[in-house]
């Protein structure tokens, strides 16, 4: 911890055991509730109003990237969650060998678990089913990628994985209401998820920089956050970058981003004024190691420039009509945006594993 | 409950030998560099010519409440009932790194099979050891208590071990007291002479530090 000044009469203890890997899940881990999140706001909100059939292909494709992003992010987070343990098939065990439900990581796990199960229910019903054979759509990939397994494989004659899954995915479809109830308690999953994440920190309460108050807010807004840009980042590409869908997202995300910008200068303002350790990661943050990934990429261009290009770009769809003529740069803009939303939320987890300093015992 | 066993450390007759942290290393076959079950840290304070030197044998404090228990998922760290010493149970370890993060003095450590170990009070030998182990009260009343190598070693001896209502004997009014107000079970003794300020106790440094 060479980049820590060392006080006189303060014995500082070396930080713990945490590094990329860990960050990483972090980060998969909110980006995945938020992704389903934004998915289900999509099938239950937006699309029963949607206008038109481009906004209605705006809204599904939406939710079906939502719920892929979900299920790529938790299954990447959760290798690179497991890839940091001293004894990873262990830890398989959890259902037997997590006993401690005191503890946060045992809590974190079950979300985990029962989150996945919720995240892959829905891409599969809104990637199978007779109603998505020859549909159209970038989102489609996964069900392309399985296609293409059926070509390569030496099936026998009227064999095929594609026809089966649509199948079994019309038997398993609920009806309307009882997909409603999926969703609420698939969306109460995704929620624990993404705040079990910040409390699983806050639990160590010899780490300043991990404060019980905002960090937990920081990540119940981030979390969405990052889940919308990823799942909107794929509505863009598949062409929906100028859809009412994509507008207002973007501006639930400008919420989201406001109320986060906010609670991190609350913390960095609490940190600055607060024990030699919160200070420490203050500094570390704001002035020291840390500037680049913390001041430049979280506040700068992770907050303030995606809200900034995204209030602009939406006075002038509000006040003008230069979104149609300038189209491609308004697509191209919402696209940085969020590309912009997912590094800077990267970063958020980085910077406040390796900002985080214990309090030194004090030898007066 | 068993009797609790801790530590007592006279910063005063320490020299910074670091005897302590190698002898724990030798009976616990500890891996080289980066594992230490007890480390000695120097501390500083003033500048030249008022400049003096605390030295500090740490190890696991064997805390009251310890928050590496705390957040252990799968319940490998015990605080014993029998005699107060927390224990790691490797077979139950993950290796997630959890309790490193939550206690304050840096005792959890990770071998190369990324497992934790710590200071077991030389209840047995070896990493990880001892989570099985009788306890030290048993241990002691039928002769077989491995005195912990750290005490064997100090030259200065600087530091004892036992059941903490042994040490408090030893311990100065002042120590006492401050031991009662703050029960991590390592009982810091020291009379000031051999620091400007004297040493009042290892603690969570605070708002007012």
């Amino acid at each position: 911890m060479s980049d820590i000044a060392t006080g006189s009469d303060l014995l500082w203890i070396a930080r713990g055991h945490w590094e990329i890997f860990i960050a990483t899940y972090l980060f998969l881990g909110g980006l995945s509730g938020g992704a389903y999140l934004t998915s289900v706001v999509s099938s239950e909100v937006f699309r029963p109003r949607a206008r038109g059939p481009d906004e209605i292909f705006a809204c599904e494709e939406t939710s079906r990237w939502g719920a892929i992003v979900g299920v790529l992010a938790i299954a990447v987070g959760g290798v690179a969650l497991l890839s940091h343990l001293g004894a990873p098939l262990r830890a398989l065990t959890f259902p037997v060998l997590f006993t401690n439900f005191g503890s946060w990581l045992v809590i974190g796990t079950w979300f985990i678990v029962l989150f996945a199960l919720f995240v892959t229910i829905e891409a599969f019903w809104l990637l199978f089913g007779e109603e998505h054979a020859g549909s159209e759509g970038l989102s489609y990939v996964p069900r392309w990628i399985v296609a293409w397994i059926d070509d390569v494989l030496p099936l026998p004659e009227g064999w095929s994985i594609v026809a089966a899954l649509d199948w079994l995915a019309d038997r398993l479809r609920p009806t309307e209401r009882a997909r409603r109830v999926v969703h609420a308690v698939g969306s109460v999953a995704a929620v624990g998820v993404i705040v079990y994440t910040a409390l699983l920190l806050t639990d160590v309460s010899v780490v300043p920089l991990w404060d019980r108050q905002y960090l937990p807010i920081v990540f119940l807004m981030s979390g969405p956050s990052t889940g919308i840009s990823a799942a909107l980042l794929g509505t863009v590409a598949s062409g929906g970058g100028l859809s009412r869908t994509n507008h207002l997202f973007c501006l639930a995300d400008d919420a989201l981003i406001a109320v986060e910008t906010v609670t991190l200068v609350g913390l960095l303002v609490a940190l600055s004024s607060g024990s030699p350790a919160g200070e420490q990661s203050y500094d570390l943050l704001v002035n020291g190691a840390y500037f680049p990934h913390f001041a430049v990429g979280v506040l700068a261009l992770g907050l303030v420039v995606p809200f900034g290009l995204s209030m602009t770009m939406t006075g002038l769809v509000r006040f003008t009509d230069i979104e149609h003529r300038w189209g491609a740069a308004f697509t191209g803009g919402f696209a940085l945006k969020y590309v912009l939303v997912l590094a800077g939320g990267f970063l958020l987890r980085y910077t406040l594993l390796f900002g985080a300093v214990k309090q030194p015992l004090g030898v007066p | 409950m068993g009797e609790q066993w801790g530590f007592y450390f006279d910063p005063d007759s320490c020299m910074g030998c670091n005897a302590c942290s190698i002898a724990c290393k030798n009976r616990h076959d500890t891996d080289a560099g980066h594992v230490d079950w007890r480390r000695v840290e120097t501390v500083s304070e003033g500048a030249f010519p008022d400049y003096e030197e605390t030295n500090i044998s740490l190890s696991c404090m064997h805390c009251e409440d310890a928050p590496c228990e705390e957040v252990c998922p799968t319940g490998a760290i015990e605080k014993r009932e029998s005699d107060g010493i927390v224990t790691i149970d490797q077979d139950k370890c993950i290796g997630c790194g959890y309790c490193g993060w939550a206690c304050p003095y840096g005792a959890p450590q990770y071998g190369d099979d990324g497992l934790m170990q710590k200071c077991n009070l030389c209840l047995d030998k070896g990493p990880g050891s001892g989570a099985d182990a009788p306890s030290k009260n048993e241990q002691q009343a039928n002769g077989e208590a491995l005195e912990p190598a750290c005490v064997d070693e100090c030259v200065g001896d600087a530091l004892d071990a036992g059941p903490v209502g042994e040490l408090l004997d030893r311990a100065s009014q002042e120590a006492a007291e401050r031991f009662e107000q703050n029960r991590t079970n390592v009982i810091i003794d020291s009379t000031g002479e051999n620091s400007v300020t004297g040493m009042q106790g290892v603690r969570q440094a605070t708002e007012d530090s």
